[in-house]
């Protein structure tokens, strides 16, 4: 079982060790209602990463389990969120990276099994030329933009979120813009 | 194209592919961490991935028996509290079959393909709510599914039919929308059973799963959009009960025409286009490309002039969209009538009643009869 650890990131630790504050307070936060408020806006952010609905769900149901088993330490809503999106983003990576190997040793026996997880084929073009360009960005270019752009987090958040200096999501930003830029620059829009 | 325009472009297809993939009309499902206590949890929902990892492990080392591997892949999920076969939840089984690689990899007597249902059971819903079907793989013969559909109003059959098309909001490979020719009756129990397990959905795919549906609708409340009068009218059950201006679409950007499906309900909602961004309250969606009936505080003037300015909404003063936004729900119709823009299309909403019945009856992408 030992490379089962190799293919799982553990997702209660934020990526580099990313710290979620715990601020002294009463209760502990009520994980349901988190739920109830929270779900549907952390499977959109986990299907634009991941790319498809199913295993958005299974990230987000993944990740109020390990909040749940947390949950006395929890104290701040805003903070079990922040955690919350740190776990989306963690394991969704997983789920990439174990999409990836699949994928490689699947072409051999499968190939059918390597057909992209295309649910957005009925997106307007310039959606569908954005998201594949999106799509084609390195991963931390590809997750800043996809928190600048819909979650509406703020530069901060997205540090604190992905365990790196604002610095950092400035210029993986402009980075992955340009790039984009370069990508749908020749069709008119 | 500017950054500015790249910006803009990047979130609108951010947004269209987050929004098309959980719909807002899409119930929360149970919550996994709640049916089991924590620590028989935390083994549990991890033996799917052990599942997938060990199967590739398999590969590594020179076994090519994915088939087998990835079948088992599917045991531990179908265990964990979403059930394959009986009614439905849409919720609740959305994560058992989905277009992932362990589907593909099923046993080599056929592939399966899993049905699950958008509605959800024991909700109350307006007249013009199509049932939609969502298929995890392109199916190549819908016969055998139009023949295993049952469908009963207030206990008595009637004739309601398929019609198949792609996914626009990418919730499966295909869709199947269900309606009768003209709209469900009024305060009536909608029934609709679907006998598919073991059933071919083509050659070599095969239904893994029956569902059931139970809902009941509404009073008929239907919206009439007049764009030549800019007025919204409303009636329940065949009487008028409100009427209110509204501002459609610029020339350029007209609304489009024919029947809408009011498919959720937003109490604030941010509209976002070339040279506007505004959160803006009582939000009733139309269509998947971003058409509202809402309140638009900044369209003030312009509804009272009765002039159309806007990008394809239907604006209404606050006060308005705050009282249409009690007297419509989910599944109610918006009739626009005397408009300058095409019509709506299938894909791009609940445009079902765009549908002439006889081209309806043919079955759009696959033949039913």
């Amino acid at each position: 079982m030992a490379v089962l650890i190799a293919v799982e990131a553990d997702p209660t630790t934020g990526p580099m060790g990313a710290v979620v504050p715990v601020p002294v307070a009463p209760a502990p936060v009520d994980v349901h209602a988190l739920y109830t408020a929270h779900w549907r806006y952390l499977v959109r952010l986990a299907v634009l990463l991941v790319d498809d609905v199913a295993s958005a769900e299974d990230v987000v149901q993944d990740a109020f389990v390990a909040l749940h088993r947390k949950s006395g330490d929890l104290r701040d809503p805003e903070a079990a969120l922040g955690y919350l999106r740190t776990t989306v983003l963690n394991l969704s990576r997983s789920v990439l990276r174990r999409r990836q190997v699949v994928r490689k040793h699947l072409r051999v026996a499968e190939p059918e099994a390597t057909a992209p997880a295309d649910h957005d084929v009925l997106l307007r073009d310039e959606h569908r030329a954005a998201l594949a360009a999106v799509r084609r960005l390195p991963r931390h270019q590809r997750e800043v933009l996809i928190l600048r752009y819909w979650s509406g987090l703020s530069e901060r958040e997205i540090a604190q979120t992905l365990g790196i200096s604002p610095g950092s999501v400035k210029s993986a930003a402009s980075r992955g813009l340009a790039a984009l830029q370069k990508a749908l620059g020749g069709e008119a829009s | 194209m500017s950054g500015d325009e790249i910006e803009r472009q990047l979130r609108d297809a951010l947004a269209a592919r987050a929004e098309g993939a959980v719909d807002d009309l899409r119930p929360v499902p149970p919550a996994r961490f709640l049916t089991a206590p924590a620590p028989a949890r935390r083994s549990h929902q991890w033996l799917a991935p052990a599942a997938a990892a060990a199967a590739v492990l398999g590969l590594v080392g020179g076994v090519l028996a994915i088939a087998g591997s990835g079948g088992s892949s599917q045991g531990p999920k179908v265990v964990g509290g979403h059930s394959a076969a009986g009614s439905s939840t849409p919720g609740t089984s959305a994560t058992v079959d989905a277009p992932s690689n362990t589907s593909a990899a099923s046993d080599g007597a056929g592939k399966s393909v899993h049905v699950k249902l958008f509605n959800a059971d024991n909700h109350t819903v307006g007249v013009a709510m199509p049932v939609i079907a969502i298929f995890s793989r392109k199916i190549t013969n819908a016969r055998p599914f139009v023949q295993a559909t049952r469908v009963t109003v207030n206990e008595k059959p009637v004739q309601a039919a398929w019609y198949f098309e792609h996914s626009a909001a990418g919730l499966g490979a295909m869709e199947a929308h269900l309606r009768p020719k003209s709209y469900w009756p009024a305060h009536a129990k909608v029934h609709v059973s679907l006998d598919t397990r073991g059933k071919a959905a083509g050659h070599g795919l095969t239904y893994d799963d029956s569902l059931t549906l139970d809902f009941t609708t509404g009073a008929h409340t239907v919206a009439t959009v007049d764009d030549s009068t800019n007025t919204l009218m409303v009636r329940t059950d065949g009487v008028s009960v409100a009427t209110f201006p509204v501002s459609l679409g610029a020339p350029k950007t007209p609304t489009f025409g024919g029947t809408k499906v009011i498919m959720s309900k937003q109490q604030q909602v941010r509209l976002k286009g070339p040279g506007y961004d505004e959160v803006v309250p009582y939000a009733l969606r139309l269509t998947y490309s971003g058409e509202y009936l809402v309140g638009v505080p900044s369209a003030y003037a312009s509804i009272q002039k009765r002039l159309d300015v806007s990008n394809g909404c239907t604006d209404l003063v606050k006060a308005d969209a705050e009282r249409l936004y009690g007297m419509l729900g989910v599944g109610d119709p918006v009739e626009y009538v005397n408009g300058k823009g095409p019509s709506m299309s299938f894909t791009d909403g609940f445009g079902d009643w765009n549908v002439p019945w006889p081209l309806w009856l043919k079955g759009g992408l696959l033949p039913t009869s």
